[in-house]
């Protein structure tokens, strides 16, 4: 007979990265990130929704609900399952959480493909990558009957969630010195609005190991060589709209970094902080190798454990604040609304975000053909980019909400003329 | 295998346009294929749209017309005839010409916007009299060219702060003081001559003279590019 499953948590804290992102969610925005995975035969909806269960039931916490309290948001469990949904032309739209009955997830299928766009609440993009591989690993599992070796990156979903997978790691890697937030403005991407809304989505798949060879010639890694070359597309699109010298802006690319390869962590939740590498465009044309030095010896810099505790202690001991834990959360929310606007997209340009290689079982990447991770519209910033690289491929996602695609041609023209072979897809109407 | 020509980058065979720069995609060697499936589908999420203020505009402006109709129904069926009521007709009037009309008719020109404001002032003053029982001296002599005249120097500012005046704005500033002085001036004249004492000004003076020589200072201190330098240069901050 089959042993009854012990309920999780009913309710669980935020993660201390999470918090800001209800407070600065509003009616035609979320923070959102997509992972997608694209296999070989079209997708069977029921057999995901088998699937779906039954990894929701490894990983509870991703079904639970975002609730408002008094003080402090918080996510309750709930017996429910998110609906799958038909993908739509423009992903990552906002999660309306009133339409999505609180859930802060959703998984979308198209064709042969099945993509999950998390709300940030709930975690990083390495949670959701476990979490869509185990999704999908699973659905291989009913679909075909394949017999996929679980471990730490696709997970068992006969075993029983483990609590060191939901633990918030930014509390627990604390320190004791706290550092200002405030940088210098960064300038902006600016552009047509797009009307209604429409995402933009610009992918530009490229050799992995090419980029891997050129980066390693300069002697970098493959997340500074396109932070570098990002810097430089944005340099050369504000020379162009701005005449004065004076009137520049430091050109600023917002790098996640994963800390569970700086600290000792298991967690699934949010555990990333952001390094800001730029340049000063007002002090002269800066060369493509000049770049690079100053990218690579600036994540050599801030990307060390010292200097990254510093800033998760600086955003736990806001959080641990008395007088905050005090105010109620609606003077919380535009509080830290206020906050956001001052240190959040303000101080960068966009978002560069390189998830790594996705590594799956030989067993499990004869089904998957590509692997995809799209960030979603940022709030203050019109275009980002996403980077994953799955079966010697990387694909560099570009996420726009203006007409104009300024950035991607600059960035993937100037990739072509590296000598990088780009190939280009999007989800322009026809 | 398609390449744009202006980008260089290949194009994947869904791309019916380079997405980058929307140059056509004309391959004259390659076969005719069945139409490869696109990486979206074609249906598209849409969001909210901005709030409709020109809605709420409305919106308010019909419930205005509840507190309206109680009050005159409770008026007349105290008095038998609309008496006080005639001071929250005027007052809504107001309220609507000065707040919501501005919402509602969001390409009016300027100039009309302050006429009609001027006119449903006119009328609220107008309902006061009748209900006052008072004369007519009242409003025709003090009440009504007050009104016009403020209107007047409503429009002024409001034509010195339009794109099309194309003054420095010092010389704006000091036609904007010169017009605050002879506004409190004509006010001045006009209680004279309600009173049936027009006499020449007397305490409006001491608003006109300074507003004058301050908007004189700015017309010099204007013409002085020198000087002008040199306060940029000493407040610099």
């Amino acid at each position: 007979m089959q042993k009854k499953r012990k309920k999780y948590k009913p309710w669980m804290k935020l993660d201390n990265a999470a918090l800001i992102y209800p407070a600065t969610m509003n009616r035609n925005w979320t923070a959102l990130f997509r992972l997608s995975a694209t296999l070989r035969e079209p997708i069977d909806e029921d057999i995901l929704e088998v699937a779906q269960k039954r990894t929701l039931r490894r990983l509870p916490w991703f079904s639970y609900k975002l609730k408002r309290g008094l003080f402090w948001f918080y996510l309750e469990r709930s017996d429910e399952m998110p609906k799958i949904e038909q993908d739509v032309g423009n992903p990552c739209v906002r999660i309306r959480l009133k339409d999505s009955d609180g859930f802060c997830m959703r998984v979308r299928y198209y064709q042969n493909r099945i993509a999950v766009e998390f709300f940030h609440v709930l975690t990083d993009g390495t949670g959701g990558l476990v979490f869509l591989q185990t999704l999908v690993a699973e659905y291989l599992r009913l679909r075909y009957g394949a017999d996929i070796p679980r471990g730490e990156r696709v997970l068992d979903c006969a075993e029983p969630p483990r609590p060191e997978e939901a633990e918030d790691s930014f509390a627990s890697n604390s320190g004791t010195i706290t550092q200002t937030r405030s940088e210098t403005k960064a300038f902006h991407v600016n552009g047509t609005d797009e009307r209604g809304g429409f995402v933009h989505i610009v992918t530009g798949s490229m050799d992995a190991e090419a980029v891997r060879q050129k980066a390693r010639e300069k002697g970098v890694t493959v997340t500074e060589y396109l932070t570098a070359v990002l810097i430089l597309s944005v340099d050369a699109i504000q020379r162009k709209s701005t005449a004065h010298v004076h009137r520049l802006k430091p050109v600023k690319i917002c790098v996640p970094i994963n800390l569970r390869n700086v600290f000792p962590s298991k967690t699934l939740r949010n555990f990333a902080n952001y390094v800001n590498p730029g340049i000063d465009p007002r002090l002269g044309v800066y060369t493509f190798d000049e770049t690079l030095n100053i990218v690579h010896h600036f994540m050599a810099m801030e990307v060390t454990k010292k200097l990254l505790n510093v800033k998760i202690t600086t955003n736990v001991r806001t959080e641990q604040n008395r007088l905050l834990r005090l105010m109620p959360l609606f003077i919380k929310n535009a509080a830290m609304k206020y906050v956001y606007s001052q240190v959040g997209d303000a101080i960068s340009t966009t978002t560069l975000s390189n998830l790594g290689v996705a590594k799956l079982p030989e067993e499990m990447a004869q089904y998957v053909r590509r692997m995809d991770f799209i960030l979603g519209p940022l709030a203050d910033n019109r275009v980002c980019a996403a980077a994953l690289t799955y079966n010697g491929r990387l694909r560099i996602n570009f996420t726009r909400t203006i007409e104009e695609p300024l950035l991607e041609r600059e960035f993937f023209t100037r990739l072509v003329k590296l000598g990088v072979h780009v190939k280009v897809e999007s989800n322009q109407a026809e | 295998m398609s390449y744009c020509v202006n980008c260089g980058v290949e194009l994947e065979k869904s791309e019916p346009r380079c997405p980058l720069c929307g140059t056509e995609v004309v391959n004259p060697s390659a076969p005719q294929e069945e139409k490869p499936v696109r990486p979206y589908p074609s249906h598209v999420e849409h969001l909210d749209r901005r709030l409709d203020r020109r809605y709420i505009a409305s919106f308010i402006s019909l419930l205005l017309l509840i507190p309206l109709f109680t009050v005159m129904l409770t008026n007349i069926m105290v008095s038998g005839k609309l008496t006080w009521s005639y001071y929250v007709i005027g007052g809504e009037l107001v309220a609507f010409t000065v707040f919501l009309l501005p919402m509602i008719a969001t390409n009016m020109i300027r100039l009309l916007y302050i006429v009609i404001d001027a006119a449903a002032v006119g009328v609220l003053l107008l309902l006061i009299r009748i209900m006052n029982q008072s004369d007519w001296s009242w409003l025709l002599l003090l009440g009504l060219p007050v009104t016009g005249f403020a209107a007047l120097f409503a429009w002024f500012l409001s034509w010195m702060t339009s794109k099309k005046c194309r003054l420095p704005v010092l010389v704006r500033a000091s036609l904007a003081l010169a017009g605050i002085g002879l506004l409190i001036v004509c006010i001045e004249f006009f209680i004279g001559l309600y009173r049936h004492a027009i006499a020449w000004p007397s305490w409006s003076l001491y608003v006109l003279f300074p507003c004058l020589v301050l908007g004189s200072a700015l017309l010099l201190l204007n013409r002085r590019a020198r000087l002008k330098a040199e306060i940029r240069k000493r407040f610099y901050f």
